[in-house]
């Protein structure tokens, strides 16, 4: 139970960062259901910059097969969080 | 700096935001976008090739672009960044041709003429690791040869270089004496004793004296102001075995025990020339700060706290403040035959037009029907192109698998003789007995710039005549990124029908086939 609600937290914790990061390259709002077809900004370039802030600030690294699977703020979140083992 | 175009082969998006660049497409070379710009920058990276031979005829390729555009873009300045294979290993067996063909290219760059800048990358990539620079990750990914991590070190360097060439070239260096021209002081020591020469710290004056001797053979005026007696110093120069400067190397000189920001003043109206034109070289903090406030606009570059910095620190400020001139001087010299050659013989050949240029390219289309091992490619370009995309349609997968007699789903695989450019093209039409309607029409941005769009509708067209097809009926959407292509159906001999709002529709009566165009061989 007790750690459950760590990860969680930890989930949380990497969902609002990864909110604050896309907020701030998009200047836009970001909803729960944010995806690629809401922005005109998340466009090609836009996706780019996304991917090399994530990577930037989490310190991980993406797949190209995961770059390329990525269409929404959900796919974001879980992927990112994967590589944390969160979830 | 404000608008500049941008001829490139791999994506360079991420380096240049925003609203004042402009991209040709992947290796396009057409001028006609360019022309509203005010000036061009020619940005191509070596090919990520695992094969010699392509990777030497595209560079060799890359110098006939640029000709080409030097030659249709008649009065703009034109930076090119010189080539490198520094961003990778492009190949470990074959390094010396390519070496060689990197050097070719990136000597004739400054032979095309006075407004054609060349950047030389090394200063660039000597400061960071090839790690850094280049991730094959994003390469594959984005088709891209920077890394994007430092895109923004990157543009940012670019621009810097670029604004050193459009910094107008100082022209003229003042020059205190005791201590910064030689060790010691004369009015002190005498003659004898002033550190010039062979042994350190004498050896670094000496030094600093070649390197103003070489900014005075390019054209930069020395001048003396120094607190001295004007008998003495003549006779130091004339009697110092070691002084590599002559007294004769000054254009004026003013030695008196004046204050010198007021004797400077008067040199640079004797001189004529402005403020701005002028650096000062002291090695006294007292006088370097009273001149730099009593006089406006004159450059006071810091003097090293030790000799042996003399050098390394005075060629970067020259570099900033009379660098660009000094290239090209210095390529007139050593470059003098070169530049004959290339003008007698190759350059006529080279300035191929545009024409010429796609039919050397070679390029080979193929069209393929929608099946099961092209509709992922399909679907990704649908829903990814944005920039030469008619109606910008999103189509899912399901859409495009349907089994449906009147949708006539395609895609366009394209390759040259560089090699395969892949599916790069896709089409949606729907047919009803003697009418078509073409839903989208798209192409990857890699292929822009060789007409293979009016090609590719070319035989679209044909295809629909051979089933019996009368009329066909287009459209475009204009979104915020597809204006490029706002009048492609027009240009392509369709009539308008109607505008509504942002779509504009079109129709074309079919009443033979077209003819095709022999620079495209199709399979």
């Amino acid at each position: 139970m007790e750690i459950a609600y760590q990860e969680h937290n930890k989930f949380n914790k990497v969902k609002e960062k990864i909110r604050h990061i896309i907020r701030n390259l998009f200047d836009e709002d970001i909803a729960d259901d944010f995806n690629k077809s809401k922005s005109d900004k998340w466009d090609s370039l836009g996706h780019l910059n996304l991917i090399v802030s994530l990577e930037n600030e989490f310190s991980i690294s993406f797949t190209p097969e995961e770059i390329g699977g990525i269409f929404s703020f959900e796919d974001l979140v879980n992927t990112v969080s994967s590589k944390f083992h969160i979830r | 700096m404000n608008n500049t175009y941008i001829f490139r082969n791999y994506t360079i998006e991420h380096i240049f935001q925003g609203d004042d660049y402009k991209f040709s497409g992947y290796g396009d070379i057409s001028i006609d976008q360019s022309r509203e710009c005010e000036q061009i920058l020619f940005l191509y990276f070596i090919p990520y090739r695992m094969n010699e031979a392509a990777i030497l005829a595209e560079i060799s390729d890359y110098y006939e672009r640029l000709c080409h555009i030097v030659y249709e873009s008649a009065s703009k300045d034109i930076y090119v960044l010189g080539l490198t294979n520094y961003f990778y290993e492009s190949l470990s067996l074959g390094d010396a041709a390519v070496n060689e063909a990197i050097g070719d290219f990136n000597r004739s760059v400054s032979s095309l003429g006075d407004r054609v800048h060349f950047i030389n990358i090394d200063n660039f990539i000597t400061k960071k690791h090839q790690n850094d620079l280049f991730d094959v990750k994003y390469y594959y990914t984005y088709n891209t040869i920077v890394n994007p991590k430092c895109s923004k070190e990157f543009g940012d360097w670019i621009n810097e270089e670029i604004r050193l060439y459009k910094r107008t070239r100082k022209k003229c260096v003042i020059l205190d004496l005791d201590n910064t021209l030689w060790g010691g002081v004369l009015s002190e020591d005498g003659i004898e004793k002033l550190s010039i020469g062979d042994e350190y710290p004498g050896s670094a004056f000496s030094d600093f004296q070649q390197l103003l001797l070489e900014l005075k053979r390019t054209g930069v005026i020395l001048c003396l102001a120094s607190k001295n007696d004007e008998d003495e110093v003549r006779r130091c120069f004339e009697q110092h075995v070691n002084m590599i400067l002559k007294f004769e190397d000054f254009s004026l000189t003013e030695i008196s025990w004046e204050e010198k920001e007021k004797t400077i003043y008067r040199m640079i109206q004797k001189l004529g020339i402005g403020m701005s034109s002028v650096v000062f070289i002291d090695d006294s903090a007292i006088e370097r700060e009273r001149v730099s406030k009593s006089l406006p606009g004159i450059t006071v570059p810091d003097f090293p706290k030790e000799p042996y910095l003399l050098c390394s620190h005075f060629s970067d400020i020259f570099r900033t403040h009379f660098g660009y001139s000094q290239l090209t001087d210095e390529d007139l010299t050593k470059t003098e035959q070169y530049k004959k050659k290339i003008h007698a013989d190759n350059l006529k050949k080279q300035f191929l037009n545009e024409d010429e240029f796609l039919y050397n390219l070679q390029m080979k289309l193929t069209y393929c029907p929608v099946d099961s091992t092209n509709v992922q490619r399909i679907h990704q370009l649908i829903n990814k192109v944005n920039q030469f995309n008619l109606t910008t349609k999103r189509h899912t997968l399901v859409q495009l698998q349907e089994e449906n007699e009147q949708l006539m789903i395609s895609g366009l695989k394209v390759s040259d003789r560089f090699g395969d450019l892949g599916l790069t093209a896709c089409s949606v039409i729907i047919i009803n007995g003697k009418h078509a309607s073409i839903e989208e029409f798209l192409l990857s941005c890699r292929i822009l710039g060789r007409r293979i769009e009016t090609e590719y509708l070319k035989y679209l067209i044909n295809h629909l005549y051979k089933q019996g097809v009368r009329t066909v009926y287009a459209q475009y959407t204009q979104t915020s990124k597809n204006s490029g292509v706002r009048t492609f159906y027009e240009d392509f001999g369709f009539e308008l029908m109607r505008q509504d709002n942002e779509i504009t529709f079109y129709k074309l009566e079919l009443h033979t086939k077209l003819d095709m165009d022999s620079r495209y061989v199709w399979k």
